[in-house]
């Protein structure tokens, strides 16, 4: 039965030593292809399975004021995230996250769509996690593969029941779309802060530092096997601590001296232009926005009719009242318009055409030269002095004090205000539509002209220099200074300035004077000043005061705005003068000499 | 009857020294596993793999003394019995929803393993028994049924991969007894009819090409006719054929058209071993190092994908080795099979060449994605205890069978 032969022919064998041959040749290709060919872009995909990179957020810097008390600082919080692509049963991890945490499947969904940045990527699902509920979740980690957790600095404000300084510092907010499709730096992601307003905002790039990353080892259920050995975690670089030209203990008596008030204060150093107080009221308490702001909370500021969230010394507009009187006043010393002899009667009204301008006090101030007219603020005499000059002339020396431009402070938004010139006029009303008599209202600080309490504290420290024509600034910057070829200056007669230095002086100190009752009587304190009142067509005045004081080396110059309270002389000047004796370290009985 | 010594002496005994440096292999490949995992002790797989090199040698040597004639005698009735046990798992009740598994008293053990090599010994026996005139094709019809009725069995358990590998041998032996390459291709021919169907054109280009070969072929009209018109019919079928096919059996294929089509399901396992084996790149990372082996990415390491731990860890260089060494037995086995004057022993070796092939190719092109994913192991690398018993039994049969029996 065995016996059956078999005769095979040659090329038969041959064929099958080819297809044989064939096949493996097949196979040693595709493992060339693979293993030497791409190489490469496999390599990559076994780093990518096996080396999860977690991001170490970077601490921001922090905020101290110029005496080195810190004003802004960083506390960690817990966010917990997932890694879809790592995740087992994800309803189930869902609903156990959901259990542990104390939140509802609804919430942690939201979050997840919000962050969602890819199936291999961590998104946010919860934050501000407490700690006692992140040991649970450490408890149960085996059960719940692609979650983790990771911590999120947020701000502190250790110092914020003394001193506030919202409008300032500004706050930060979580990154939107828009500003991640738009931001050149790829180093944000959703859910990172940003700053919003203020500071933060104007030194975003400096403060927040740069992240850093760390490689943990994972495997295929992504649980963490220990640290990448050939790379080495990248640490993040803490932002840069900033130090502020602010005096956080008389910006926290600022902002209590104004509590339950609307207005702004504006407090600078007449030397450097540092601000050494900027209050704007009604604020809001930073703790509210020191974490995850939460949605009813912002509502709530936003929709405030008081505008808590406007910083009205850099953005609020205001007639600036008989305060700008002074520009008139140097104008026409520094033409030679009017001399210091001339007087004008003040009737307590004045005719123009077809219309009857009042002065404030209806009496009339009687006989009075440009002394008395600006102690006594009175309107007649400015009245009648502008009539002897034009417009343009007027602009120029509003212009030449910084009013109509930014004062250039750093912080995000400004406004320039409205300071009226003859090109301005014709724009608005058309050429020959206005009338001289327009003069006399921007003479007085109403009609067109807009001013910001920032634009009216520089004016003022201009004056009280001489002319050093600072920019206002709250960055302390270490080489800094107005001394030689930088400073700009303002020059305008010796006699101009030792006139208008001693009609402020007068406006304070002269029983005459506006300002009068909030004279400081210590003696070492030369304080001077100008008030105003703004009058608003929606209600009561605007008061102002704009003023600075010096002691022995010391200038500080101010301006201080309180809406809707009437003169200047009786509601703004009384706060301003305390903020001065506060500042200089007047003891409180001297302060009610008034 | 030689003495099983004498049998040593004059078998080749270079297939077994191939084997046992394979199965080397398929030893350091599980060793790395297992020194990771902190799990290197007497219940290691590393380990029991070569405890099972016990009863393998054991199969070896029992294939190898047995005499050709016994083999020739209970062919058909150890195909019988084999045939019959493809039914047992039915009542022994199904493993992991399959019925693959005859499972008695926690031992498992599948039917169609051995099938594989037992209808290779019974076509040798039946091609070498009948001097057919093997040129006519209706001669073909038995044989192809006899490995067509357990295929069928096989397919329902479901395991679609042994069953193709127990179709793939007769082709080969077919060939080896001269039949006709034009029977060859008709026998081939309603496979591609089935995979060229998948596109319009390409199952246009497959027909006209039908067209030509048959045109050119020395048959009858009537033959020419039925094959050209069966080609159509099946490539017709082709969708519903498809119908027929398990959901994650029809992903493994469109995956080898396009790995990203489901990362994480049915492509899981073919990305995360063509990651594992192009990463380790033309030296390897080294021994213990492959991240996607120990990091536990690439699925099945031990078993159906541990090439691609070869490929990771020892790289380009090993791989070529390991290829060659199987080229080399296989090359080996063909020309001792040339060689034999003995119509039935050089079927078997022809069929266990052809077996060995299958599995390589199929289990290696998965690795690489050439291929559908298949549950194949790789002969003496993959961790099985059965599976390494057939193949050094196949071994010690190939062995007997070079050996000339003039009696």
């Amino acid at each position: 039965m065995l016996k059956s032969e078999i005769h095979v022919p040659v090329s038969r064998r041959n064929i099958a030593y080819g297809v044989v041959t064939i096949l493996f040749a097949i196979l040693v290709a595709k493992f060339y292809y693979l293993q030497i060919y791409q190489h490469e872009k496999y390599q990559e995909l076994a780093d990518f399975n096996r080396i999860r990179p977690v991001t170490i957020h970077a601490p921001r810097g922090q905020i101290f004021d110029r005496n080195g008390k810190v004003i802004a600082t960083n506390r960690s919080v817990y966010t917990l995230s997932v890694i879809r692509d790592e995740m087992g049963d994800e309803n189930r991890e869902f609903d156990l996250i959901a259990r542990y945490l104390g939140m509802t499947r609804q919430d942690i969904e939201a979050n997840l769509n919000k962050y969602y940045r890819g199936r291999f990527l961590p998104a946010m699902v919860a934050r501000e996690v407490p700690f006692d509920k992140l040991s649970l979740i450490e408890e149960h980690r085996n059960t719940l593969p692609g979650v983790l957790y990771s911590r999120f600095p947020v701000r502190r404000y250790p110092n914020s029941t003394e001193v506030n300084a919202s409008h300032i510092l500004g706050y930060l907010r979580e990154i939107s779309r828009e500003e991640l499709d738009q931001s050149e730096s790829s180093d944000y992601n959703p859910g990172d802060f940003i700053g919003a307003q203020g500071i933060e905002k104007q030194y975003e790039s400096r403060l927040r530092g740069l992240k850093g990353s760390l490689f943990q080892l994972v495997d295929a259920l992504g649980r963490q096997m220990g640290s990448v050995k050939d790379r080495t975690p990248i640490f993040p670089l803490p932002g840069e601590d900033l130090h502020l030209t602010i005096d956080s203990d008389l910006q926290g008596f600022t902002e209590h001296l104004l509590l339950g008030k609307t207005g702004a204060v504006v407090v600078l150093n007449t030397k450097s232009g540092g601000v050494l107080t900027m209050v704007s009221k009604p604020d809001y308490p930073l703790e509210d926005f020191a974490s995850f702001i939460e949605e009813d909370t912002w509502m709530k500021y936003v929709n405030d009719e008081s505008k808590p969230l406007f910083n009205r010394t850099i953005l609020g507009l205001y007639p600036p009242g008989s305060a700008i009187k002074l520009i008139s006043a140097i104008a026409a010393l520094e033409r030679g318009i009017v001399d210091l002899d001339w007087t004008v009667e003040c009737s307590g009204e004045y005719h123009y055409g077809d219309r009857t301008f009042g002065c404030w006090r209806e009496e009339g101030h009687g006989t009075v030269n440009l002394l008395d007219a600006i102690a006594q603020s009175c309107n007649v005499y400015f009245y009648r002095l502008i009539q002897k000059t034009d417009l343009d002339t007027w602009f120029h020396y509003a212009q030449l004090f910084g009013f109509g431009e930014n004062s250039g402070i750093d912080l995000p938004e400004e406004n320039r205000g409205i300071t009226p010139n003859k090109a301005f006029m014709d724009e608005k009303y058309g050429k020959r539509k206005w009338s001289r008599g327009y003069l006399l209202n921007v003479v007085i600080g109403q009609g067109d002209v807009l001013v910001t309490p920032i634009q009216m504290a520089r004016f003022i420290a201009v004056i009280a220099t001489r002319g050093l024509f600072i920019q206002p600034r709250l960055l302390v910057e270490d080489n800094f200074s107005y001394e030689g070829d930088e400073a700009v200056k303002v020059s305008l007669k010796e006699t101009t300035w030792d006139f208008i230095h001693n009609a402020t002086f007068d406006v304070v100190n002269s029983t005459n004077g506006t300002a009068y009752s909030s004279r400081i009587s210590d003696p070492r304190i030369a304080f001077h000043g100008k008030t105003g009142t703004g009058e608003n067509p929606h209600g009561d005045p605007h008061a102002w005061f704009i003023g600075f004081a010096r002691k022995g080396e010391e200038t500080i110059a101010l301006s201080l705005l309180l809406e809707h309270s009437g003169t200047g002389g009786s509601s703004a000047a009384p706060l301003a003068s305390q903020i001065v004796q506060h500042y200089f370290g007047i003891p409180e009985e001297v302060v009610t000499s008034r | 009857m030689m003495h099983l010594l004498d049998k040593l002496k004059e078998a080749p005994l270079r297939w077994l020294f191939l084997a046992l440096i394979l199965n080397v292999f398929g030893l350091i490949a599980l060793y790395s596993i297992g020194i990771n995992a902190g799990e290197l002790s007497l219940s290691s797989r590393f380990f029991k793999h070569l405890l099972w090199l016990v009863p393998s040698l054991a199969a070896f040597i029992f294939f190898l003394a047995i005499p050709t004639k016994i083999v020739h005698k209970y062919a058909y009735l150890a195909i019988g019995v084999i045939f019959v046990t493809l039914f047992l798992p039915y009542m022994t009740g199904p493993v992991a929803g399959t019925y693959r598994w005859i499972s008695l008293k926690g031992i498992s053990f599948q039917p169609s393993e051995i099938m594989k090599w037992i209808i290779v010994i019974a076509l040798a026996r039946y091609l070498s028994d009948y001097n057919l005139k093997i040129k006519n094709i209706r001669s073909l019809v038995l044989p192809i049924m006899l490995v067509l009725i357990p295929a069928a069995v096989i397919i329902k358990q479901p395991d679609l991969g042994s069953a193709m590998i127990v179709i793939a041998p007769i082709i080969p032996l077919l060939y080896w007894v001269g039949a006709r390459p034009l029977h060859i291709f008709v026998l081939l021919a309603p496979i591609l009819s089935v995979v060229t169907a998948f596109n319009y054109y390409s199952f246009i280009a497959w027909i006209l090409l039908v067209a030509v070969v048959l045109y050119l072929s020395n048959t009858t009209f009537k033959v020419k006719f039925s094959n050209f018109f069966a080609n159509i019919f099946i490539g017709l079928l082709a969708p519903i054929l498809w119908a027929q096919l398990k959901p994650y059996q029809q992903e493994r294929f469109l995956v080898l058209l396009d790995v990203s089509r489901d990362p994480k399901g049915a492509a899981y396992q073919v990305i995360q071993s063509q990651t594992a084996i192009g990463s380790g790149g033309f030296l390897g990372k080294g021994w213990g190092e492959g991240t996607q082996t120990h990091l536990k990415f690439l699925p099945e390491q031990e078993t159906d994908f541990i090439f691609s731990v070869i490929g990771e860890e020892l790289g380009f260089i090993a791989v070529c080795l390991a290829l060659f060494l199987f080229a080399i037995l296989i090359l080996d086995l063909i020309r001792v099979a040339y060689h034999s004057s003995e119509r039935f022993s050089s079927l078997i070796l022809i069929g266990i060449a052809a077996l060995f092939l299958s599995h390589i190719f199929v289990n290696v092109g998965m690795t690489i994605n050439l291929l559908p994913v298949k549950g194949l192991p790789l002969p003496f690398m993959s961790y099985g205890g059965s599976f390494l018993v057939s193949c050094y039994a196949m071994i010690g049969l190939a062995m007997n069978m070079s050996i000339e029996t003039v009696e």
